[in-house]
């Protein structure tokens, strides 16, 4: 075949464009990183800087749960401040999630408290915006998740990946694989920022939404 | 029937089999061809904002490699079709010059110079064998409308990577894989359904084999369409649009995924 020899480069500049991570590489980032996450937390004092704590038992928990063999958390619980919503609800979300040229799309708390209150609940408005933002990441892509260069990086990322967060859930909750779909690309992007952060809320965030979708992808695709 | 075929590049063999059958076809007349120019800036960002990293290889397989792509892909693939029907040429241009048909390159399949070429042209319908999207100043050109071949059924599977999708969401039953030929409106996939073909999985089927399989049905199932406008034999029907959902690029993860679910889907 003509042209084959050409083949080794495209299949360089096809790695070179490509931003997907392997699925082994985020799942040893995810483990270690929690694990060194817990031990800094059970070792640092009680106060305000343990804000996101519950996140962080949230995350290792859903990460137990989707088969990642992790040892369980150390004893942090009595020292926790009270977890926002009582026990057992996820924390909450900003309301905020992604924004583009000022424009607010979509509202996390309130999406995710009618969501919570009745898991793959019906509301058809709930859904049709969920739809309107899956459409929104997976045609602008990376533009979509880009930071806003008037705000401080870490609280967009935390809007992005509350998106991914809610991508993970309602695929669970009504067994639809494109919000999983869209939460690995989102997840994916997002990487590179996170993957040398020190412990706290950003880092956080970004392993709960890791931890959502593994979480999602146990059940969704057996895996 | 006057019919336009729409292309994404001059090389495509899919294009150029669609035209050309056309043109072999009894009260049926190429009466213009367009391509969309490859060497356009916006082209390139839109395809690479819209495909990622897929593009280079999209790139290699269809502009580098061309018809030699699809030489090990059987008696059933484009490029066995291609010779059976006596396909002149490597390129569109060739084929269009043998049909004696109007030929422009366009660096916008949705740009006046297009638009105004087609509407000299006065096609009854436009065959679109891919190019991005088409806009309403081009759909509101022939005067039946523009048929494209999806490679999904109508209306669940609307969007891209439908047979990967199609594969994975497969609970037990046999996967619904096929095409749907289309009429084309403002949205994406939801155009009136002219006919559908599905596609049966094969024992050895590989994602790759099933897609070859697939691309060398869509020229069969664009001939039918417009035999069936040309004989008053097939009449659109709506879609409802809560019918079907829209899909996006897959992820290689959930590919990988699709891909084991094929071999399981497969033994049963």
């Amino acid at each position: 075949m003509k042209a084959a020899w050409l083949a080794p480069a495209f299949r360089v500049a096809e790695n070179l464009l490509d931003d997907t991570l392997p699925v082994d590489l985020l799942r040893r980032f995810l483990m270690s990183t929690l694990e060194a996450s817990l031990s800094a937390l059970a070792e640092s004092p009680p106060g305000p800087h343990i804000i996101h704590a519950p996140e962080l038992m949230l995350a290792h928990r859903l990460a137990r749960e989707a088969g990642l063999p992790l040892a369980p958390p150390p004893q942090v619980e009595a020292r926790l401040p009270e977890a926002p919503g009582g026990s057992g609800r996820p924390p909450g979300l900003p309301d905020r999630v992604v924004t583009s040229r000022g424009i607010v799309l979509g509202v996390g708390e309130t999406l995710l408290r009618s969501l919570s209150a009745e898991p793959g609940g019906n509301e058809p408005e709930i859904h049709a915006h969920l739809e309107t933002l899956l459409r929104y990441v997976e045609v602008r892509r990376k533009a979509a998740v880009r930071t806003d260069p008037l705000s401080p990086r870490r609280r967009t990322w935390m809007e992005v990946l509350a998106l991914a967060v809610l991508f993970s859930r309602f695929a669970r909750w009504r067994g639809d694989r494109r919000f999983l779909n869209a939460a690995l690309k989102v997840n994916d992007w997002a990487y590179p920022a996170h993957r040398r952060l020190g412990p706290g809320p950003p880092l956080t965030r970004y392993l709960l939404a890791l931890a959502e979708q593994e979480r999602a992808a146990r059940e969704l695709m057996d895996q | 029937m006057r019919v336009a075929v729409l292309a994404p590049t001059d090389r495509s063999l899919y294009s150029r089999l669609v035209a050309w059958s056309l043109g072999q076809e009894p009260g049926v007349q190429v009466v213009a061809v367009v391509v969309r120019s490859l060497w356009s800036w916006k082209r390139l960002r839109g395809d690479l904002r819209r495909e990622g990293p897929r593009l280079v290889r999209k790139v290699y397989t269809k502009l580098v490699l061309g018809d030699d792509a699809y030489a090990d892909h059987g008696p059933h693939s484009l490029a066995a079709r291609a010779r059976a029907a006596g396909l002149p040429g490597r390129t569109l241009r060739q084929v269009a010059r043998a049909l004696r048909a109007p030929y422009l390159v366009a660096s916008d399949l949705n740009g006046r110079r297009a638009e105004r070429f087609l509407r000299g042209a006065r096609p009854d319908v436009i065959a679109f064998t891919g190019g991005g999207l088409i806009r309403g100043n081009i759909l509101e050109v022939p005067r039946v409308g523009t048929l494209n071949c999806h490679s999904g059924i109508l209306p669940r599977y609307r969007g891209m990577d439908v047979v990967e999708w199609a594969l994975l969401e497969c609970e037990g039953a046999a996967p619904d894989i096929g095409l749907t030929l289309h009429f084309m409106d403002r949205g994406v996939d939801t155009g009136p359904i002219l006919l559908h073909h599905r596609e049966p999985l094969h024992p050895r089927d590989t994602l790759e084999s099933l897609r070859a399989r697939l691309g060398a049905a869509m020229v069969e199932v664009m001939l039918a369409g417009i035999r069936g406008l040309r004989d008053g034999t097939l009449s659109p029907q709506p879609q409802e649009r809560s019918a079907g959902r829209q899909y996006f690029v897959m992820h290689p993860r959930l590919k990988a995924a699709s891909a084991k679910k094929l071999r399981t889907c497969q033994r049963s």
